[in-house]
């Protein structure tokens, strides 16, 4: 369970996050939902303890952040890529699973059935810098996996992809919560929330609206969520 | 660590031009620089206005006899090159007038100074106990270069390497794994210092056999210390790219850091150094580095004189290490 305790984070004068209290549990795919500056990236970012937050706690399993035996199961999709364009996809892959100590034998495995799972099995020894935007995302989503986390934290994850990948991408999320992993995804297409099991509604660094997708949709007028986010108050 | 090193190596593999311009630039430019500074047959143009003539023959190279009283006219000679010096008589003092303070007309003042010394009864003799009367300037300074050329080249790729990654975010993806931080510091010394110790042996070995520059001592000494401080350059590169948020301000740095650090390789002797800012050659690694090289190229010292520098080398790159260690905390608290 990822424990949220009143995270408050500042960017100079700009107050990002505002004092925001939340309780993620296991298993479940939550859904980070808000517009572009709305906090979803820093809030991912402060979770695993790449930010330092100016007040509150994240602690995961009990544990506070950042911890390298936790980050050891975090598997980190950032909204930029962050692939190395003069390394092959196979060697970019190699790398992360290097830090985070896969063994030379489930590596080789675990390439081959990623590679082939977001369709780029005839890629691995081309180089990344040649690669297209879809293509660097999804060997993006495959370093993620490569140590086979069980805390999943995505930002952004779909954002750039033709319809057909996104659905096959989703449904990987699904296969991996059915698994017992658990899944934050970042996203500011509102459609993609009926996937999830559960949405935090962000806006202006404050929760708009935290629950299951079935309370939030009979929560709001028309059963479309995004009408939460034009409420005037949170009804406790 | 291990996994960052070969990340390093196969990225530089791929990079073929990076890779020759790495192997193949600090050599050019050591041979370069041997052309510039090395001996040139330059032979000063030189008037004599009214000079007794013993002198006219004493005078080696361009001398020719003029007639010229007028000052104006004079300056006319030396203002349109017809002439680097013009020498004349004032009463009883022997003028020598030159355009300018420069090499050239250095080289001209010599020649006279060196004709009129040969000129008299008793004779003025230079020795010197290390190195050779022929020795050109390069020469004699070979391990100021050796050691700025090293440092430049390793200080810059490292520098480079560690600011791309931040601006490609896969410096926070990498931290957001396992790796601990001096697991980091000490993949990127290995990783970039591997080639730095290459280009070491390159431009050493450039500078011993191809450009013959006289090495008294060990030749494994002075790759001893290269090696050493190529290493500091690359941990040195690395604290600068911590700091920097782009590669330009990278590019900035490396005048403010490298420019400072010429003039504490022995370019200028240290006690030449006014206002006691020759104190802070203790704070510029290069120094650690070019002592040792200069007391091993010149005067054939031997472990026993150097190990000294040896240990201070170390002790600098353990502190840019740990600096380094601890800077990290900027991205990651642990």
């Amino acid at each position: 369970m990822i424990q949220i305790n009143n995270i408050v984070k500042n960017f100079g004068d700009v107050q990002v996050l505002g004092g925001l209290t939340l309780e993620i549990p296991k298993g479940e795919i939550t859904c980070l939902l808000g517009a572009s500056g709305a906090g979803k990236t820093t809030l991912i970012r402060i979770i695993m303890g790449a930010l330092q937050p100016d007040a509150g706690q994240v602690t995961i399993d009990g544990t506070p952040m950042p911890n390298l035996a936790i980050l050891n199961r975090i598997g980190f999709m950032p909204q930029d890529d962050a692939l190395y364009n003069n390394l092959t996809a196979m060697e970019n892959l190699r790398f992360y699973a290097g830090l985070h100590h896969v063994g030379k034998a489930a590596f080789a495995s675990r390439a081959e059935a990623l590679l082939g799972l977001v369709g780029l099995e005839n890629d691995a020894k081309r180089m990344v810098g040649n690669f297209s935007g879809g293509m660097r995302k999804r060997l993006s989503l495959a370093v993620m996996a490569i140590a086979e986390p069980d805390i999943l934290l995505l930002d952004e994850p779909t954002v750039g992809l033709d319809p057909v990948l996104r659905r096959s991408i989703w449904d990987q999320f699904h296969r991996w919560r059915d698994d017992g992993k658990t899944l934050i995804v970042s996203t500011h297409v509102m459609d993609e929330v009926e996937f999830c099991d559960r949405a935090i509604l962000l806006r202006n660094g404050q929760v708009n609206a935290y629950d299951t997708v079935e309370n939030l949709r009979r929560l709001s007028p028309d059963g479309h969520i995004e009408q939460l986010f034009f409420r005037k108050e949170e009804p406790k | 660590m291990k996994a960052l090193i070969l990340r390093i190596w196969s990225g530089l593999l791929h990079d073929k031009r990076s890779l020759i311009l790495m192997l193949f630039a600090p050599p050019i430019i050591m041979s370069l620089l041997y052309v510039l500074l090395g001996t040139s047959s330059y032979e000063p143009k030189i008037a004599l206005s009214g000079m007794p003539p013993q002198m006219v023959s004493q005078l080696n190279g361009k001398v020719e006899s003029i007639s010229v009283t007028d000052r104006d006219e004079r300056e006319q000679l030396l203002r349109d090159g017809t002439y680097d010096a013009v020498i004349y008589l004032d009463g009883t003092d022997i003028h020598i007038a030159v355009l300018e303070n420069n090499s050239k007309t250095g080289k001209a003042i010599r020649s006279v100074q060196q004709a009129m010394s040969d000129a008299m009864p008793v004779h003025v003799v230079t020795e010197a106990v290390y190195g050779s009367a022929d020795d050109s300037f390069f020469d004699s300074m070979a391990y100021v270069f050796l050691a700025l050329i090293v440092f430049l080249f390793t200080f810059v790729v490292s520098g480079m390497a560690v600011v791309g990654e931040r601006t490609a975010h896969t410096f926070e993806r990498m931290l957001m794994t396992p790796v601990r931080r001096w697991q980091l510091i000490g993949g990127y010394i290995v990783g970039y210092g591997a080639p730095a110790v290459i280009q070491s042996l390159l431009i050493l070995a450039t500078g011993l056999w191809i450009l013959h520059v006289p090495c008294a001592g060990s030749v494994w000494y002075c790759l001893l210390v290269m090696v050493l401080l190529a290493l500091c350059a690359v941990a040195f590169g690395t604290l600068i790219s911590i700091y920097s948020t782009s590669e330009f301000q990278v590019a900035q740095f490396i005048p403010l850091f490298i420019l400072p650090q010429v003039f504490f390789t022995g370019i200028i002797p240290l006690e030449l150094i006014p206002y006691g800012l020759s104190k802070l050659c203790y704070i510029m690694p290069i120094y650690y580095a070019a002592m040792p090289l200069k007391a091993v190229m010149v005067q054939d010292a031997g472990i026993a004189d150097i190990w000294s520098w040896i240990l201070a080398l170390i002790a600098v790159l353990a502190i840019i290490f740990t600096v380094n260690t601890l800077s990290l905390r900027k991205y990651r608290r642990l």
